[in-house]
């Protein structure tokens, strides 16, 4: 065998194995939610419910792999903690791995089920933990960062319900990343009213799929539709592609934009010389060039000098910060 | 002159509407209250429709005109988003050369002309998505799926109610499809139909083409208007995906996605296989089906080299030709005789 064919046996059997490992997607209805199935739509969690195999009908080997992988770092992390727990001043313990925990309603309805990764108990306490992996985990330091993005954003959700469930005012993410893994402390009171929003909206989905209620209304957010396993299946929200092309018959706007245009690479000249120019004639005083005369100087400026971590805490991103355009002319008919 | 649109959104006053009394059952009033409703509701929507506010105007032949231009702006930006991948070619019999706009570049043109679709149905009791299912005829089965929905464009003001679209399941779409036991399957041969939620969204996808396209203008677009939006850029008609008109699609497949020296090695193999077979037309179709087929994927062959368009397909069946067990030379590499 060549190197190709070794290549090719060895990534075959690697994807056959992943393939034969996978255990049959759940297609039966169901009437409580995940833990981790907390979603910005609630219609989507109630679809969820009544269509859980939308989304699972083909599962690819890269896809499998990657879920694979998640469970290989969390066995690994929990083993680590394991070892470590006895070595850390003062000790802690790894108990009550996988632990199931429910979340009923007043009347006792079931809403939400899960299994714990498990407790740390040392400290006079129990602090339940949940273990995370992926990519976009690894750029997750703060809870701020994981509401930046959908793929995270429902492991706050699913460790609250957690400490909602058992009462526990602490939790730790234990997030995967290259090096050693980030411990993110969740506190349970100050997320207390976004628990208790998980346990409505689990509510609100249950009593659809049950045929209590209508399903709920269509999120406004399109791109949760996006990625939605249930779009263009069981749900088929309507469709906005945004305001459109704004027409506008300004004659003085359209002249603004031909004399830009008209303009444009005059400026871009103008620029590059400026830049050779000053970075050439950077601290010379005076000079004689060709026909020309040039003389500098130098001018104050008030600069705050911070160090980074302290300029970090002060950075926010704000997605209108900038205005970018581009100006292109459209052939019109003669 | 004043600006055109500062011109379009100025307020008409219009004459307060006639006191009209309504007598019931009186003799000098012979219509009913319902109809005589009906007209004043019609007046009321002529005398508020655009063509009325601009007849009123002094210069609405102006404003038709400059609105008229920045409709034919905003279609040619549209156009000049899209790539030519998101066309399909076709030619009449009389060899007039029109494009149709795919799913890929729908999106892009909606983008522009701000297209909202409602009212997508239809749905069942819980408000689920339940496209209507229908048996084909005469096709044991086979089955059709159709949805319909509502759309308008923020920017030309198009709208179109009930537009309806289907899809049956025996059409191959996705390649993949499922079997009698309602296993997915990729294999054509295995196939009993498409996996039904693939066609709900399939359903919904060609119904938002079909929406952009009606709404935009973009059914059948002249080419020469394509080539003018893509003037000054590395995009040509001439990459589009040819359709109907454009003979058979071997011929299509061969002369036009063709990989760059994929003719060369083509030829290559038909000399190959020609010397193989001694020349036997015959003989060589059907080694050219045997070199090509693919019996994981129940695929049988193709009949002629000209149907290889990927370099890696002939690739495959030169290697395949190789090791035949009649015909090739039992995949012998130079020097491997040496180890004998």
């Amino acid at each position: 065998m060549n190197a190709d064919q070794v290549v090719t046996a060895v990534t075959t059997g690697y994807a056959d194995w992943l393939s034969a490992r996978r255990s049959p997607p759940i297609t039966e209805p169901r009437t409580h939610v995940w833990a981790s199935g907390c979603r910005k739509c609630v219609r989507a969690m109630a679809l969820d419910l009544l269509h859980p195999g939308e989304g699972w009908e083909d599962v690819d080997v890269e896809r499998l792999a990657r879920m694979h992988g998640g469970e290989h770092k969390e066995r690994a992390i929990i083993a680590d903690l394991i070892q470590i727990g006895p070595r850390c001043s003062p000790p802690f313990e790894v108990v009550e791995g996988q632990q199931r925990i429910e979340i009923r309603d007043r009347d006792g309805r079931k809403l939400i089920t899960g299994k714990i990764d498990g407790r740390l108990s040392g400290w006079k306490r129990r602090i339940s933990f949940e273990c995370k992996s992926g990519v976009s985990f690894q750029r997750v330091d703060t809870v701020e960062d994981l509401d930046r993005s959908p793929w995270t954003r429902h492991s706050l959700d699913q460790l609250l319900a957690y400490l909602y469930a058992e009462n526990d005012p602490l939790g730790l993410l234990i997030l995967d990343r290259p090096g050693v893994p980030h411990f993110l402390p969740i506190v349970l009171e100050q997320h207390l009213e976004r628990a208790e929003g998980f346990l409505s909206k689990s509510r609100v989905a249950i009593d659809a799929a049950t045929g209590v209620a209508p399903l709920p209304p269509f999120t406004e957010d399109v791109s949760e539709c996006k990625r939605c396993p249930h779009f263009g299946k069981s749900c088929a929200p309507p469709l906005d592609f945004g305001p459109g092309a704004r027409l506008v018959a300004d004659p003085d706007l359209e002249e603004a934009i031909g004399t830009r245009e008209a303009a444009r690479d005059a400026h871009l000249d103008y620029e590059r010389a400026d830049r050779l120019v000053k970075n050439r004639l950077r601290g010379v005083p005076e000079a004689i060039v060709g026909e020309y005369h040039v003389r500098g100087r130098w001018q104050e400026r008030k600069v705050v000098e911070l160090p980074d971590d302290v300029k970090r805490q002060y950075q926010v991103v704000k997605p209108d910060g900038a205005w970018l355009m581009d100006v292109e002319r459209v052939a019109l008919t003669d | 002159m004043p600006p055109a649109e500062a011109t379009a959104t100025r307020t008409v006053e219009r004459p307060a509407p006639l006191p009209l009394e309504i007598v019931e059952g009186g003799a000098a009033l012979p219509a009913r209250r319902d109809e005589i409703e009906t007209e004043l509701m019609l007046t009321q929507r002529a005398d508020e429709s655009l063509i009325e506010t601009l007849t009123r105007l002094e210069n609405a032949a102006e404003v038709f005109k400059r609105r008229a231009e920045l409709l034919e702006a905003c279609y040619l930006a549209a156009l000049k988003r899209t790539r030519p991948q998101d066309w399909v070619l076709t030619k009449d019999r009389q060899g007039s050369e029109t494009a149709m706009l795919t799913v890929s570049g729908a999106d892009l043109v909606a983008e522009v002309y701000g297209i909202v679709i409602r009212g997508i149905g239809p749905t069942n009791e819980k408000g689920e998505f339940k496209p209507e299912k229908t048996p084909v005829p005469g096709l044991d089965g086979v089955y059709s799926l159709r949805a319909h929905c509502s759309a308008f464009s923020r920017v030309n003001g198009r709208a179109v109610e009930l537009l309806e679209f289907s899809r049956r399941s025996d059409e191959d779409f996705t390649g993949r499809s499922i079997t009698s036991t309602g296993k997915l399957t990729t294999t054509p041969a295995e196939s009993i139909g498409a996996l039904e939620t693939d066609l709900r969204g399939a359903v919904l996808t060609g119904m938002r083409t079909k929406a952009v396209r009606v709404l935009c203008g973009m059914t059948r677009v002249p080419v020469s208007e394509l080539s003018k939006a893509w003037e000054g850029t590395e995009k040509k008609v001439a990459d589009c995906r040819k359709g109907h008109g454009y003979g058979t699609s071997s011929d299509r497949g061969a002369k036009g996605v063709a990989d760059a020296g994929v003719a060369e090695l083509v030829d290559k193999l038909r000399k190959d296989i020609l010397a193989a077979v001694g020349g036997d037309a015959s003989a060589a179709r059907q080694l050219t089906k045997e070199i090509t087929a693919n019996k994981a994927k129940g695929f049988a062959g193709f009949d002629s080299v000209d149907r290889l368009t990927q370099g890696w397909q002939v690739e495959q069946a030169v290697k395949n030709l190789k090791t035949h067990p009649q015909f090739g030379d039992g995949g012998r590499q130079p020097g491997s005789d040496d180890e004998k």
